[in-house]
């Protein structure tokens, strides 16, 4: 048995069975660039799993290759018992179960906020419309946005935006969220509304995949942390061992990088 | 002065008829040029490498060429290539005017596709939504507004063109036009009547797309 069977075998008896498996993965681009050298990582049910890694280390890729927007060269990635695919009818039926927030939120133009939060029901799950109203409501109350239902994402500030999407995202019922780079794109004031979402999300045993630079997040909020570079898992730990003493050099190059960089939005601790 | 106009308040019977075969004229050329131009930009946009190549050679060929030649040759041509004996002008000139704006249409909508960013696709794709859906549901709606400006554009070049298919004898208003000042010898009265008419016909269907436009504009905000 390797060290790392022995760390995981240990995480499985405190969180229980995996939910999100990622074996060995390798994906290189069409361009030549190769963004994934045999990543591993698993995330239990109810974890909060933070990924963070200077830009380029691979992150985002990881993420989109998790619910099969990515293919993937060589390796497997596994959710609960099911190997992820990227087409096909298996494919569409594990992405109903993995919620996905992107960096530049993606809402739809076109629909107002509510028309966004029931388009997956409605679309995918072919809900009836009062049922599909019923929840786009409850979760655009959840995310404290239920006085702009009928906005256009054109009327909404990124940080409001964003918190559409979540609820987009969760009105799919989802068993794990994947949150790729969610406030990169925000206003430092408005950074803070989308993670308190996030964090109570974590509160109510989401299983969470989190690319992050909010180190504060990470810190705070992570069960468990993976550094990655240059498409490897560079180390993990918890985020008390990687945080207060990281084993690598380059790791502790990357905390100093990033923990001097200015960030006024943070998450209350627990 | 006025009694000039005489002229043509006597003869709005056959004005009228003329402009009635204006009027199926352009439905249906623009209603042509509209399916070809989706399907084509469509096939440029999802139907791979040579799909694309190879309308993209059709319609570079089809915009080289000037829309009367293809008029013209549309009726004395094609006829000749299909073994037909009788061809209809006005079919001549449904396809001619269809072809001709159809290319320019494929290329608004490959265009209007094109600027609906992969993440959009990626969003939807990550919802559980079959490709299929997500292009119905999220791609098509948003590209089909950002389409508007560039389609009422052509709409309304595609009513000004229509007046060429008096060449081939389609019996549309120039046509009409034409015959009566043959018949009268009085071309001022005639052409200046047809030219107010085009105008305010055109600036009326103009506004009323840039209206419909306006409405929906926001919405297909990127």
């Amino acid at each position: 048995m390797t060290t790392d069977d022995q760390r995981d075998h240990r995480r499985y008896a405190h969180n229980g069975p995996a939910l999100i498996r990622v074996e060995e993965v390798f994906r290189r681009y069409p361009t030549g660039v190769e963004a994934l050298r045999g990543v591993s990582l698993i995330a239990h049910e109810g974890e909060v799993v933070c990924i963070i890694g200077p830009s380029g280390s691979g992150k985002s890729t990881l993420l989109r290759c998790v619910n099969g927007l990515e293919p993937i060269d060589r390796g497997r990635i596994l959710f609960g018992d099911r190997e992820v695919r990227g087409k096909g009818r298996e494919a569409r039926a594990i992405r109903q179960q993995i919620g996905m927030v992107f960096q530049s939120f993606e809402l739809f133009p076109h629909m107002t906020a509510l028309g966004n939060v029931g388009e997956g029901p409605r679309t995918v799950l072919r809900m009836a419309h009062a049922a599909v109203e019923a929840r786009a409501r409850a979760l655009l109350d959840k995310v404290g946005l239920a006085d702009k239902a009928d906005a256009l994402p054109l009327q909404l500030s990124g940080g409001q935006q964003q918190r559409v999407a979540i609820a987009r995202a969760l009105a799919m019922e989802p068993r794990a969220m994947l949150f790729d780079e969610a406030t990169s794109a925000l206003d430092p004031e408005t950074v803070g509304e989308v993670l308190n979402v996030m964090q109570q999300l974590a509160r109510e045993g989401m299983t969470m995949l989190v690319v992050t630079h909010e180190m504060g997040f990470a810190r705070s909020v992570a069960d468990w942390v993976v550094v990655m570079e240059n498409g490897q898992v560079l180390e993990e730990g918890t985020p008390a061992r990687i945080f207060g003493g990281p084993r690598l050099a380059r790791t502790r190059e990357f905390l100093q990088r990033v923990e001097h960089a200015p960030h006024d939005a943070t998450v209350k601790p627990e | 002065m006025l009694d000039a106009f005489e002229i043509v308040r006597r003869n709005l019977g056959l004005l009228g008829h003329a402009f009635l075969i204006t009027v199926e004229l352009n439905v249906a050329s623009i209603a042509l040029a509209l399916s070809l131009g989706a399907l084509m930009g469509i096939g440029r946009v999802y139907g791979g490498h040579w799909a694309n190549r190879a309308l993209g050679l059709v319609i570079d060929v089809v915009r080289s060429i000037p829309i009367l030649v293809i008029m013209v040759w549309a009726f004395f041509g094609l006829p000749l290539l299909l073994g037909l004996k009788v061809f209809p002008a006005f079919i001549a000139g449904v396809l001619a005017l269809g072809l001709h704006s159809g290319v320019y249409i494929a290329e608004i909508v490959r265009g209007g596709l094109a600027s609906v960013r992969a993440g959009q696709m990626h969003a939807a794709l990550a919802l559980g939504m079959s490709w299929w859906q997500a292009v119905r549901r999220i791609v098509l709606p948003q590209a089909a507004i950002r389409m508007m400006p560039p389609l009422n554009t052509r709409i309304v070049r595609n009513i000004k063109d229509s007046v060429l298919a008096s060449t081939i004898a389609v019996q549309e208003l120039f046509w009409a036009a034409n015959l009566l000042e043959g018949e009268t010898a009085k071309p001022f009265p005639i052409y200046t009547t047809l030219m107010v008419f085009y105008f305010i016909v055109i600036v009326l269907i103009a506004r009323v797309l840039d209206r419909t436009y306006m409405k929906v504009a926001a919405r297909g905000a990127a």
